[in-house]
């Protein structure tokens, strides 16, 4: 057994749930960043512009990094930003701006993904 | 024989997941179609958009009442109302996509869906079933407590389940 196998299975024994919910939670936000490639119903399901993919994946990839290293305040600050970014797209939508290019539906992700890995990053660790 | 007998009650992976599936689904549903609910006016100022879809519950009226009410209440306050259904739709696929107080969301759904079919049950092109449809899926999401497969509500009731906190007890009852 190699020194990394030890490790992944380590690393693959100690995730708690919360930790594979951040997990979770993180992948759907780096997947979501495959809509900036549709164009329109039927596959449009979120609108994603580059502003928007640029926050998919600097958000996702801390929010996995976070469940697989068991850190709960990295996640909880992911979700945090995810909430941030999602009232940015709602002051766009009151004030009737739109530099972001992003609306109601990035919204609707954005603030679920925030709550989600919050109530993850908040979990008790022993459930 | 107990024990084995309560093992093969036990839902399973594939129906647990065939529940998460149904339940990401709709919220992407939800989604999708929060995003032509455009603020500020919502169509109004061009008769197009949710101002339009609005307008068939009189145009070609489903429910005396519900037109009634549409004409008198929801028109002379349409911004209002506008965005009251922006928030609702954008919170229905946010919640609905974790899985977070699933069975008060469903439930919103379904109250949700009942407003959209009164409006535009007999709009032109429309499919009856796709809001029957609708409806019965959030049904199904309240029934099956959706969010306890593989949504947050899982993760969390065991902690709510023991805490003293009124906030726990009420998502207790919501999950």
């Amino acid at each position: 057994m190699t020194r990394s196998d030890t490790t992944r299975r380590a690393t693959a024994r100690n995730l708690t749930r919360p930790d594979r919910a951040a997990i979770t939670l993180g992948v759907a936000s780096l997947v979501s960043a495959v809509f900036t490639f549709t164009n329109g119903d039927p596959w449009e399901m979120v609108t994603m512009p580059a502003a928007a993919v640029a926050v998919a994946l600097a958000l996702g990839a801390p929010a996995c990094l976070g469940g697989l290293l068991g850190r709960a305040v990295v996640v909880r600050a992911v979700g945090g930003a995810f909430l941030l970014a999602a009232l940015v797209v709602l002051l766009e939508l009151a004030l009737d701006t739109d530099w972001t290019k992003t609306d109601a539906s990035t919204l609707s992700l954005w603030t679920g993904l925030g709550m989600g890995l919050l109530a993850a990053g908040f979990a008790p660790r022993d459930i | 024989v107990e024990a084995e007998a309560a093992k093969v009650a036990e839902p399973t992976a594939t129906m647990r997941g065939g529940v998460a599936a149904a339940r990401v689904g709709v919220a992407l549903l939800w989604i999708q179609n929060v995003e032509w609910k455009v603020p500020p006016d919502f169509g109004e100022n061009t008769q197009r958009g949710l101002f339009e879809w609005t307008s068939w519950a009189v145009d070609r009226e489903v429910f005396a009442p519900w037109a009634w009410f549409v004409e008198h209440v929801v028109f002379p306050n349409f911004v209002f109302f506008g965005w009251m259904t922006l928030l609702v739709e954008a919170s229905l696929g946010a919640f609905l996509l974790i899985g977070l107080a699933t069975r008060f969301w469903a439930l919103v759904g379904v109250a949700h869906t009942v407003v959209i079919t009164l409006s535009v049950l007999r709009a032109p092109n429309e499919w009856h079933w796709s809001y029957f449809l609708m409806l019965l899926m959030h049904i199904g999401l309240f029934a099956t407590a959706a969010g306890r497969c593989y949504g947050i509500d899982g993760l969390l009731r065991p902690a709510w389940a023991r805490s003293s906190h009124a906030m726990g007890r009420l998502l207790l009852r919501l999950s």
